[in-house]
């Protein structure tokens, strides 16, 4: 679905963001896209849906070039960028005019997580806070019917209660032909929603690896459970126990904490690299 | 045509949210034409009774006014949403072609906005004429639909209106400075040409005798309105490539 080669970009009179990205993702997943301030994540999404264009290197996604920006392509794309537009339209206006360009809308869908944040589609956008406007486009992203949807910082502005609806939401309403990205550097909100975790830092991808290969490799373990620090492979002082990732022996269970992971990645990511076959 | 570039269906919807996204500008837009040719009736209002017959028995004047430059703005102010980060990110992922977004503001601008100010100012001048009647017996006679006289203001109109769309396209920041400078460039070079033109017409000669190389300059001058649609059509392309220029 998404076929990254030998990518390079870099803003004009700027150095270079991406030398030679690789990426390849598959329908079927939840990826989360990881990375610090200033990591690239904005600009790599950009490349993808077509927005920036690559200085050199191949970008495929749906088998098109984004580039290219054909309606077709458009039309099985959702974007939703971290600051959004204003618009002084009601919701269920801009829906009646909207969703004629996306041939798989579902409205019965868009009603239903509406319904679900709590938000009445009568009412102007105009009025609505941030947060409400954050859940409004995720119900229409969620709704469109797009093969690939790209979230940046979706969770920015939502409340508690509304992350844990956005999270539900979007894993009822995966499918097998689907890819979602979601680019954040708000770890904690993706927990038990990704299926595949990417980080990217100083615009190179250090990590990516499914979840269940991260479950399979790293235990994530208190560090009294595992006292001996040589075989920390990163680990966090707390104000009791302090965190800590392990290279697994198979012998604990343990739930992956995207947050710690995402630090020893940043901190020490010779420790994490990937293999080729992952 | 190619699907892809352009679909009915697409083009459409994308006609209909475009009208629908710009009702505002246009009544705001059609408000300031009006706006003026207030203005124009109460300077009016205050000269002698001959020029007030003159003036408010026909619609000439303030018609064209205040069309061109309500039209003028309204043009000027078209790819709004190119003016931010969020409203070009919005445009640029919607999913229809460019020609199909292009034609969707050249549509606007050109043919809806028009016809949106006839209908305003023919509104406004029986509303005028109401008023007028009312307190002084003053007559300002509603707007005809007749408009095969103003074939030639018409024309004027839509060639100005291509430089203004092209300015449109072209800048973001201070626009409607940068637009009206650009529009009085144009005009200045137009003048030119003309200058030149009527300085090697020698009006003396008859037609037989025009040596060739005047030809250019004495078809210039006799048919001037009709060179405005061939360049009116270059400022189109113009500011439909660079509308595809944005969006590389």
């Amino acid at each position: 679905m998404i076929s990254v080669k030998n990518l390079s970009f870099h803003y004009a009179k700027k150095k270079e963001l991406f030398h030679e990205l690789n990426l390849e993702l598959g329908q079927g997943n939840i990826v989360g896209l990881l990375g610090k301030n200033g990591a690239g994540k904005t600009s790599l999404i950009k490349i993808l849906t077509g927005l920036l264009y690559p200085k050199a290197g191949e970008c495929q996604m749906l088998g098109e070039t984004p580039s290219k920006r054909s309606p077709q392509f458009l039309g099985n794309v959702y974007f939703l960028p971290e600051e959004i537009e204003e618009s002084n339209l009601r919701m269920d206006k801009h829906v009646a005019l909207y969703a004629p360009f996306y041939p798989k809308f579902d409205h019965e869908a868009f009603a239903s997580n509406m319904t679900s944040f709590g938000i009445d589609p009568s009412e102007n956008l105009k009025n609505l806070s941030y947060g409400q406007k954050k859940q409004f486009y995720i119900s229409f992203g969620l709704a469109s019917g797009c093969s690939l949807l790209v979230f940046d910082e979706p969770t920015n502005g939502l409340d508690i209660p509304s992350k844990s609806v956005f999270r539900k939401l979007v894993a009822s309403s995966m499918t097998d032909d689907k890819l979602i990205l979601i680019s954040t550097h708000q770890v904690r909100d993706l927990g038990n929603l990704i299926d595949r975790v990417l980080v990217l830092n100083n615009g190179a991808i250090i990590f990516n690896k499914s979840t269940e290969d991260i479950s399979n490799q790293y235990d994530f373990v208190s560090t009294d459970t595992v006292p001996d620090s040589t075989q920390w492979l990163y680990h966090e002082r707390g104000l009791g126990n302090g965190k800590a990732i392990v290279q697994s022996q198979g012998n604990l269970e343990s739930k992956i904490d995207l947050e710690l992971l995402f630090s020893g990645i940043v901190a020490h990511p010779e420790k994490f690299k990937t293999t080729a076959h992952e | 045509m190619n699907n892809s570039t352009i679909s009915l269906q697409r083009l459409s919807s994308l006609v209909k949210l475009t009208l629908h996204l710009n009702l505002k500008r246009m009544l705001y837009t059609a408000c300031i034409g009006l706006g003026f040719a207030i203005l124009f009736i109460v300077i009016y209002w205050n000269m002698d009774v001959y020029y007030n017959d003159m003036v408010f028995s026909r619609h000439e004047y303030l018609f064209v006014l205040s069309l061109y430059i309500s039209g003028f703005i309204f043009t000027g102010s078209c790819f709004i949403r190119f003016r931010s980060k969020q409203g070009t990110i919005d445009y640029l992922m919607l999913p229809a072609s460019n020609t199909e977004k292009f034609i969707s503001e050249f549509l606007l601008a050109t043919l809806v906005y028009p016809l949106f100010f006839l209908l305003s100012y023919w509104l406004f001048s029986v509303i005028v004429n109401g008023v007028l009647n009312n307190i002084s017996q003053a007559f300002f006679m509603p707007f005809s639909f007749n408009i095969a006289p103003y074939g030639l203001d018409f024309m004027v109109y839509f060639f100005i209106q291509t430089i203004f769309l092209f300015g449109a396209a072209c800048f973001q920041k201070i626009p409607l400075m940068k637009i009206v400078l650009w529009a009085l460039l144009v005009a200045a070079i137009i003048a030119l040409l003309f200058y030149t033109a009527w300085l090697n017409f020698d009006y003396s000669k008859g037609t037989d005798e025009l040596a060739m190389n005047k030809i250019f300059y004495s078809s210039l001058v006799y048919n001037w309105h009709f060179l405005t649609i061939p360049v009116g059509l270059v400022f189109w392309l113009l500011a439909f490539l660079k509308l595809k220029e944005k969006e590389a």
